[in-house]
């Protein structure tokens, strides 16, 4: 190995370094680790309230559209009704609407309940939930799946006309 | 030009002697910035999933159901005007006027299809049954002037619509209007009667008002001739002129469990032209006194449409002009 020009005993006996420079790298560490800490922390901080406000848009996007797509199948099942030929061996009104919901709210499980005035859409997790009302006409069998892809249906019955129900798909 | 092109390494910004301190404080800014570099790289990162995840969840709300409420309306005003069509032509019966509607139907089914499936929907219509009825027609002038059968013992009447010559009215007013003025009645085999008054008000308009059982009418509407010669007074579509009035046909006849007579009374005291489809409480043509065609009272359709995310079937009750429940 080639010998470090300069060096040797009149370099080190000269050199005032010694001290400086451990305690410099000392002190870049220390400075890292503090900034490091002070910015995890700060993350750690955001992190938590973007992730809570997500979760929170999130499940009132997919209430509302919950809400929504009930609503809209409200007026099928109207629209299916109205007019309709009540002579026996004529086709029974049915609707079906399918909704793609995510499985998972801002990366959290959720749930879906649905009755006759609101759809209500929570998580256990972060103790989210969100109520909103609809303003569907047809009763509504009051129903609980979990979240993520759903299917909205009406089917008259022999009695006489139907529930709308929430199934998971 | 300033010179800024870095000199060839030297000995003393490499490996110390009087530029050492230079060197270490090279290493202290590398370090830092790496640091930093890094925290801020895990920052965006961890922020922009948050972001990105917000702003996927609240992407717009479609609503689903309007094509569905599209191919139904199409579906029954074709049908209605269908069916509207075939009762004007005149058949001569009820099976050759049965015919043109299935076939209509068919060719409407076709042609609904093909344009929803440019749209990525299924459509299917199919005839279910059809309610035979007649078409009655006549002129007012025409009729016996004292009380003329315009159908007798029917369970429903569509399109009953009286386009009255203004100026051939009898001028009176509700207390005359029993013995003067020209007036349709409606006589429910148990519910008692009701009567529809058209005459010339006070004023010189249209007015049209109802009574029960051969009582004093109470006026409903009126409406200013303004020069036209005839004025549309439409019973089972309540209006009167360009104008809606409600209240003119009865409730107990929209739906009656009992069927009823329908008679022009005092056909003298106006002049105009009467049209009305009724269908009969047994068999397929109604008595009347006037002019009657075979015809279609309602059609009952079969609908169905599918979409990936939608199914809509139901059976419609088409009958055009039947007032409203």
């Amino acid at each position: 190995m080639r010998e470090r020009p300069g060096s040797g005993p009149k370099r080190l006996l000269r050199d005032e370094r010694g001290v400086s420079v451990t305690v410099g790298y000392v002190l870049t560490l220390a400075i890292g680790a503090i900034l490091l800490s002070g910015v995890v922390i700060g993350i750690g901080g955001v992190l938590d309230a973007q992730t809570d406000r997500a979760v929170r848009g999130d499940l009132s996007v997919l209430g509302q559209t919950a809400a929504a797509n009930v609503e809209s199948a409200d007026r099928l099942a109207r629209a299916a009704e109205t007019d309709r030929s009540s002579a026996i061996d004529t086709m029974n009104a049915s609707v079906s609407v399918a909704v793609d919901l995510p499985d998972r709210a801002a990366g959290v499980p959720y749930r879906i309940a649905v009755d006759d005035d609101a759809v209500t859409v929570r998580t256990d997790r972060l103790e989210a939930t969100m109520e909103i009302p609809h303003a569907a006409r047809t009763n509504v069998t009051p129903t609980s799946v979990r979240g993520g892809p759903i299917r909205i249906e009406y089917e008259r019955g022999d009695a006489g006309p139907g529930n709308l129900t929430v199934v998971e798909r | 030009m300033a010179d800024v092109s870095l000199g060839p390494p030297d000995r003393d910004r490499l490996f110390g002697g009087d530029g050492a301190r230079e060197a270490d404080r090279a290493q202290l800014l590398l370090v830092a910035g790496l640091v930093m570099a890094v925290s801020l790289v895990t920052l965006v990162v961890l922020l922009n999933a948050t972001i990105y995840s917000e702003n996927v969840a609240t992407r717009g709300i479609e609503s689903a159901d309007g094509e569905a409420l599209e191919v139904r309306a199409t579906a029954v005003g074709g049908a209605g005007e269908l069916i509207g069509a075939t009762n004007r032509a005149g058949l001569a019966n009820h099976s050759e006027a049965n015919e043109r509607v299935e076939s209509g139907v068919e060719d409407l089914d076709a042609e609904i299809s093909r344009s929803y499936a440019e749209r990525g929907g299924v459509t299917h219509l199919n005839l279910s049954s059809v309610e035979n009825g007649s078409r009655v027609t006549g002129e007012l002038g025409a009729v016996d002037p004292n009380a003329s059968l315009l159908a007798g013992n029917v369970t429903r009447t569509r399109g009953f619509v009286i386009d009255v010559d203004p100026d051939s009215l009898n001028e009176t007013d509700p207390a005359g209007a029993v013995d003067d003025a020209f007036h349709v009645d409606l006589n429910d085999s148990t519910g008692g009667s009701r009567q529809v008054y058209v005459y010339d008000g006070t004023d010189g308009n249209v007015t049209v008002a109802v009574g029960e059982n051969g009582s004093e009418p109470t006026a409903l509407c009126e409406t200013p001739p303004d020069g036209r010669s005839r004025v549309a007074v439409d019973l089972t579509g309540e209006r009167l002129g360009d104008r809606p009035c409600p209240g003119i046909w009865p409730r107990s006849l929209v739906a009656p469990d009992d069927d009823y007579t329908v008679t022009l009374v005092n056909a003298s005291a106006a002049g105009g032209e009467v049209a009305a489809t009724a269908r009969p409480a047994s068999g397929d043509s109604v008595s009347t006194d006037l002019a009657a065609t075979a015809a279609v009272y309602e059609a009952t359709i079969e609908l169905r449409y599918r979409t990936a995310e939608l199914r809509f079937e139901t059976a419609v009750r088409v009958a055009p002009g039947e007032p409203d429940a």
